[in-house]
């Protein structure tokens, strides 16, 4: 496996959020503040890298049958011990994540790459994988953080940029949300057709 | 079609095969269950530790005379009743120097937008010593008014007037006994609906 | 000889004979029926309603000029829409709001709504609207305070903070239960009378207010057959009739005057829900969505969390208009409904 393909694909051309579309109500839900983007892009990370790697390992002696109930008993147990590390070591990011580190479990970019390439491909290209995927999905994640966080509430990382009168807060509604992701989706997408013609 | 599925799972129904699925699932499921204990011991005790740093934060906010809390007290039907359409979430026994000062009752009453999460300390004597906002989610710029306590037309914290009331006021309404902030009635009410149920839940309790 | 290599046939569709309508001359239709409104707001709120309005429009205007230019698009400032999307935002916030608030409100609608979806005619919900509405979720507070008319006009400059605020009548009309809403009302009647609210002597958005003068412009636009009878008709017949029957206090007459007259409906109606791009084509349609939004609009005052519905239910049923133009699409001469079709093919 070619590690700079991998790395390419994880961040742009098969990029988890805006090509692949995985992972959406997380995205809209949690990115109002850059400290939340980061958390859950890291915990993201980490979850998948590691499942894919024991994923990857065991592939050969998972049945094919009862694949996809081992890749969720596998992830909830990365997930379970990753929720229990982030309320005991850092209880502030955990209170504003809330459910949705619990819910990592039923990401589908988590499922989606263990059955579409961990259980196919070694382990050390998995563990690739998880790596750009997870900075595929982090990159996103801050991107939307940024704006929203930015221009819904004048502050980046809690520090105030923009005075309090004046950011649009309907950034910071799910509604803003929906806007942003699909905003960026349509930038993504329009790159791509563009970066596509230049060929 | 379905013939060709019914003889795959003739193939895949024979015993040893249904065997391996089992074990294999269930070594699965033991070696992670046996991770997570791990971790699990590692964290249990800090986890407990934060949260009751926390609870203890908010009840200090409520009842400024005490100095300790006890545990959870038991909560029971007829406590449950007494909140009526408020959830009662945990009532602790606030102390000053060992003796009881009063209570600090965690309730749930429904904002404009969804529920709100809030500490009402009330003293020995049924009067309420103070109120603050664990978890909310009002309107920005409204509701939210509220939830950060500022003044009423009358110059008086929103959350501030409930200081002082007690079960003696009669039924706490907004408009009459309760003043809310112009715009965020809603939210006044929400507050003002679990304060009343935090009196009545202490003054079952005597 | 004709030059046949190159000659240019132009091949366009049918119709081949033009009217003399223009975007541009529909447009100035409708900035002038709103004028009156807009004169009434400056007579009702101050000078600095026409101050906003001129922002708004000045922004709306920019703000088209600089997308089209940035993306390197033929310009349509001169079409005049975005002039009436600056006057409609105007006219559906309060008067003595920032000016900059107003221009994110422009940028938003112009922008987001309009250029981003491919600019005149293919947005899909009015941009006006959507410009309110994410004014209101943002800056809640600033758009749901309105001028006392009767004890202060808002200064054109500076700031308004100290301004004497009232409730809208249609505050007046909502209350946890029914006491509380009959009293309130009793309240609001002896506030204003139905002359008040009729000519518009009553707080609110800027361009709302005055029910009379916008059913002024509304008949000169179904008289200049800018827009048809059958959206206006079937929203402001909608809402009387369950306002009517289901009133909420005092008499049904009394509660559906008052419904009527207070709050976005009659601009709404006119001016917002005619709206080309985001109503139906059909006339039947028109029928559809009028009542569709005067159903809404009454759910909302009644049951939901804000006071005034004419916003969002306009907003909602722009969205059923795709589906309203599918169902109520003409049979084409001679041939039968498909449906029909297939019944008699069996």
């Amino acid at each position: 496996m070619n590690i700079g393909r991998q790395l390419k694909e994880g961040l742009i051309t098969q990029n988890p959020v805006l090509v692949q579309m995985l992972g959406l109500c997380s995205t809209m839900a949690i990115t109002t503040s850059i400290m939340n983007g980061l958390g859950m892009g890291v915990s993201v990370l980490i979850i998948l890298t590691a499942s894919n790697v024991v994923i990857s390992a065991i592939r050969k002696i998972v049945p094919d049958k009862i694949r996809i109930a081992m890749f969720i008993v596998v992830i909830a147990g990365f997930v379970t011990c990753v929720d229990l590390l982030l309320q005991a070591f850092v209880p502030a990011i955990a209170e504003s994540l809330g459910v949705f580190i619990p819910l990592i479990v039923v990401n589908c970019i988590i499922l989606g790459r263990a059955e579409s390439f961990s259980y196919k491909n070694g382990v050390a290209g998995s563990f690739f994988d998880g790596i750009f995927q997870g900075l595929g999905y982090t990159a996103v994640l801050l991107a939307m953080c940024f704006i929203r966080e930015l221009l819904g509430a004048g502050t980046l990382a809690g520090v105030r940029i923009i005075p309090e009168q004046f950011p649009v807060g309907v950034l910071t509604l799910p509604v803003g949300g929906f806007l942003v992701l699909g905003f960026l989706i349509a930038a993504m997408q329009w790159a791509l057709s563009k970066s596509k013609e230049g060929k | 079609m379905s013939n060709d599925v019914k003889t795959k799972e003739k193939v895949h129904m024979d015993p040893q095969y249904i065997i391996r699925l089992t074990v294999t699932l269930l070594i699965t499921c033991m070696v992670v269950a046996a991770a997570l204990g791990g971790v699990n011991a590692i964290t249990a005790d800090k986890i407990a530790a934060t949260n009751w740093e926390k609870t203890v934060e908010a009840m200090k906010k409520v009842a400024p005379d005490a100095t300790d809390f006890s545990d959870a007290l038991p909560i029971t039907d007829e406590m449950t009743a007494a909140a009526g359409s408020v959830t009662l979430d945990s009532v602790y026994e606030a102390l000053a120097n060992g003796q009881s000062v009063g209570y600090a009752l965690k309730v749930v009453a429904s904002g404009s937008q969804g529920k709100i999460e809030m500490m009402v300390g009330v003293d020995g004597e049924g009067t309420v010593t103070g109120v603050s906002i664990v978890k909310n989610s009002e309107t920005a710029g409204i509701g939210s008014k509220v939830m950060n306590n500022e003044n009423t037309a009358k110059g008086v914290g929103v959350l501030s007037q409930f200081e002082g009331k007690t079960a003696a006021d009669g039924v706490l309404t907004v408009g009459s006994n309760v003043d809310a902030i112009s715009g965020a009635t809603v939210s006044t009410r929400g507050v003002t609906n679990g304060v009343s149920a935090a009196l009545a839940v202490a003054g079952v309790m005597g | 000889m004709t030059d046949y290599k190159n000659l240019k046939l132009i091949a366009t569709s049918s119709p081949h004979i033009r009217g003399s309508e223009r975007t541009q001359t529909i447009m100035l239709d409708v900035i002038i029926a709103m004028l009156p409104a807009l004169i009434f707001a400056c007579f009702n709120f101050g000078l600095r309603a026409l101050c906003l309005t001129a922002v708004s429009v000045a922004g709306c205007m920019f703000f088209e000029w600089l997308y089209q230019k940035v993306m390197k698009k033929p310009s349509s400032v001169m079409d005049l829409s975005s002039v009436v999307t600056g006057m409609l935002l105007s006219f559906v916030c309060p008067v003595q709001m920032p000016y900059w608030m107003i221009l994110i409100g422009d940028a938003f609608a112009i922008i987001i709504v309009k250029q981003l979806f491919g600019g005149i005619g293919k947005n899909f919900v009015n941009p006006a609207l959507a410009g309110r509405a994410v004014l209101l979720a943002s800056y809640a507070g600033t758009m749901t305070s309105w001028v006392d008319p009767a004890v202060n006009k808002a200064a054109a400059f500076g700031s308004n903070v100290d301004i004497v605020t009232a409730a809208t009548p249609l505050a007046y009309m909502k209350g946890p239960d029914a006491a509380a809403i009959a009293a309130s009302f009793d309240q609001l009647k002896s506030t204003y009378s139905v002359s008040n609210m009729f000519l518009g002597q009553i707080g609110g958005s800027m361009g709302e207010v005055s029910a009379l003068l916008l059913i002024v412009g509304g008949v000169y636009l179904i008289w200049r057959k800018v827009i048809n009878w059958q959206t206006p008709v079937a929203y402001i017949g909608t809402v009387a009739v369950l306002t009517f029957l289901f009133p909420r206090a005092g008499t049904g007459v009394e509660w559906m005057l008052y419904s009527l007259f207070g709050g976005g409906l009659m601009l709404g109606a006119f001016f917002m829900a005619t709206d080309y791009a985001t109503s139906p084509v059909t006339k039947k349609g028109q029928l559809i969505f009028g009542v569709g939004c005067g159903v809404f609009t009454v759910l909302i005052r009644y049951f939901g969390s804000y006071n005034e519905g004419v916003c969002y239910s306009i907003m909602v049923m722009n969205l059923f208009v795709a589906l309203i133009d599918k169902y109520t699409k003409p049979v084409r001469f001679g041939t039968v409904k498909s449906d029909k079709k297939e019944a008699s093919g069996k």
